[in-house]
């Protein structure tokens, strides 16, 4: 092998420069091929695609050396040629400079030193106009690579269904999609560079003010889109991160993205009047039913019955089924009316309807207003109610009401399902893992049947109640305990089931002491 | 002589609230009955009842506008008005209220509270 694995081929009808070339570039460790003429060289050419560097003389028969470097370029052979030339052919030099040559040499007594000299030289031209290629040619393909990408995402903003509009720090627009342009009936014209408080209309405005205030977090707005629609806007802030320099993240502008929120409007709308609807014409029978139930149990109380003879046994019988039949039309009308009231509730709960008044409370008192009206029933059932001794908790922030909905409702469900023995409520401060916050833990044990651990979980869900629904006398609405969830999820509490020592079950919930998640 | 008005386009609530009202005759009390809102309005100007009560949902004219009505236009602030509505949305509380009424009552009601409220509001 020669210098780096060089290959020359040395080109001359003269066999005797042909060998001197030859000599000197192989003690100069350079592998050398040699041709007799341009035809000769142009052929090993061919057949030898390693040869790296042409040594060619001008004047030879068949191809001369000018023809040979016009071939080799039309050919397209990256091969550098260095042209020997004799002293009087300065002329021919130049002519194969023009013609594509790397270099020449001048076949004087010199030449043993600039062969050498002209060799490494032209080598490293080559070297580096390989390179220069190489690094164009890979900027080349970057160059489109960037672009493809750019086009790509141009294309994934124009198409976007939702319209996406960008401003920099001063507001200023620099992007929008069609999208955007077509939904807030945005003026004629390019959009960038236009300040957004220019572009918006009056009812618009809140956006704008979204812009200004997005900085730190995102926004949420509606907006009245073109044609009567309506819209959701979220504004969020761009930052740019630089982690390299050890600098903070820039604010460098927002994004709003807008969605057409018509249709779930309207849906939404169409659930509200349906509830609604089917409410009003659930209560009217109803009014109907309870109602005369009711004033025909007054007036048999005041008016029929005591005209009857008390004497006659199955007289007395008689008016015994009728009371009967009447308490459970009445019983069976106010579950009805409770689970419309509940079927309400719960809608108006989950589609956020509810006005929420937070309000300071003591964790005693709330509980205490809770178990008041239960009292009779508890008494009634011979079942003991104990309330937590006073403590000196933290106060809570909640909407009195419907916590005191909420403690009602376990309470009336303890009842429910306990037969002997008592229900009994617990209160304590708790650390919450999740937030490292302090919440206020209730807890409601009751001494009754107790719940399968499976069903401690679909409890919770809406018309869920446990039990065999074919045998087992409903005795609820079902709505109880998803309303409780709701509320007390609401307040940034949980709520769940678990067994109670001793048998029986404790549904247990807790409430965030600071105001974190105001109702 | 006190005169009560019941306002309801549903026959079986005008006569349920009539028969629970019906012990008041004796005392002296007139039951009027009109079955939508425009011949309230007549009456409510020829009569000057003490206490009305008010559907809400009728056909012609609904309850929150001739609450509105009595309570704003005909300037007859004295008029005691219970509105009775089948619909326990929040809003409608909020517009119940709005349009000046002096109570607001969700159906089903109990007639006995409801008989109670009554003598009261006559001072019975």
């Amino acid at each position: 092998m020669g210098t780096n694995g060089v290959k020359i081929l040395v080109v001359d009808d003269d066999p005797f420069v042909r060998e001197m070339l030859s000599f000197i570039l192989e003690s100069n460790d350079y592998l050398v091929v040699s041709a007799e003429n341009g035809q000769a060289a142009l052929e090993q050419c061919r057949s030898c695609p390693d040869i790296n560097l042409v040594v060619s003389d001008v004047n030879m028969p068949v191809v001369d050396g000018i023809e040979l470097i016009k071939t080799m370029r039309e050919e397209k052979f990256e091969i550098p040629i260095i042209m020997v030339t004799s002293v009087t052919d300065i002329s021919v030099a130049v002519d194969a400079l023009s013609s594509g040559a790397i270099d020449y040499v001048l076949k004087d007594e010199g030449i043993q030193e600039t062969i050498t000299i002209t060799v490494k030289r032209a080598l490293e031209k080559h070297r580096l106009k390989l390179e220069n290629i190489k690094l164009l040619q890979d900027l080349a393909a970057k160059t489109r690579e960037q672009e493809e990408t750019l086009s790509y995402l141009n294309a994934i903003i124009s198409n976007m269904p939702d319209g996406l509009l960008v401003t920099n720090s001063q507001t200023c627009i620099t992007l929008v999609n069609p999208a955007i342009v077509n939904m807030l009936g945005l003026p004629d014209g390019d959009m960038v560079g236009r300040n957004a408080c220019e572009v918006f209309s009056s009812q618009q405005a809140s956006l704008y003010q979204a812009i200004c205030y997005s900085c730190d977090s995102p926004l949420t707005a509606e907006v009245p889109l073109a044609d009567d629609r309506i819209g959701s806007a979220v504004v969020a802030p761009i930052f740019t991160q630089n982690t390299a320099s050890g600098r903070q993240d820039k604010f460098i502008g927002s994004l709003m993205i807008v969605r057409d929120v018509t249709s779930e409007k309207e849906v939404e709308q169409m659930k509200d009047d349906f509830i609604s609807t089917v409410s009003h014409e659930l209560r009217t029978p109803l009014t109907s039913v309870l109602g005369f139930t009711k004033v025909i149990r007054k007036k048999l109380e005041e008016v029929i019955y005591p005209q009857l003879q008390q004497s006659d046994a199955k007289t007395t019988r008689t008016v015994e089924q009728i009371s009967e039949c009447i308490k459970v039309i009445v019983s069976e009308g106010d579950r009805l009316t409770n689970l419309i009231n509940d079927l309400l509730d719960l809608s108006k709960m989950e589609a956020g309807k509810i006005d929420w008044k937070p309000e300071n409370n003591h964790v005693d008192e709330l509980l205490l207003r809770a178990a008041m009206p239960m009292k009779p029933l508890f008494e009634q059932k011979g079942i003991q109610l104990t309330l937590p001794e006073g403590k000196n908790l933290p106060l809570v922030c909640c909407d009195t009401d419907r916590i005191i909905q909420v403690v009602i409702n376990l309470l009336s469900n303890a009842l429910k399902f306990t037969d002997h023995g008592s229900v009994s409520m617990q209160t304590s401060v708790v650390n919450d893992p999740e937030s490292n916050s302090s919440m206020i833990r209730f807890a409601i044990f009751d001494s009754g049947i107790g719940i399968a651990e499976d069903d401690r979980i679909r409890i919770f869900e809406k018309f869920r109640q446990v039990g065999d629904t074919l045998t087992d006398r409903p005795k609820g609405t079902g709505l109880g305990l998803p309303i409780c969830k709701q509320i007390v999820e609401h307040h940034g509490g949980s709520i769940w089931a678990e067994a109670a020592p001793g048998g029986g079950s404790a549904f247990i919930f807790t409430l965030p002491v600071d105001g974190r998640h105001q109702p | 002589m006190s005169k009560v008005l019941i306002v309801d386009d549903e026959p079986h609530i005008r006569y349920l609230l009539e028969l629970t009202l019906e012990e008041l005759t004796e005392e002296g009390v007139e039951l009027i009955s009109a079955d939508n809102g425009e011949t309230a309005i007549e009456i409510i100007r020829d009569e000057l009842p003490e206490i009305v009560f008010l559907d809400v949902m009728m056909p012609k004219m609904n309850g929150f506008d001739v609450c509105h009505t009595v309570k704003h236009e005909m300037g007859l602030q004295d008029i005691y008005i219970v509105l009775l509505t089948a619909k326990g949305q929040e809003f409608d509380r909020q517009r119940g209220q709005e349009s000046g009424a002096n109570i607001y009552m969700t159906k089903p009601f109990n007639p006995d509270d409801l008989l109670q409220m009554t003598k009261e509001i006559l001072g019975l």
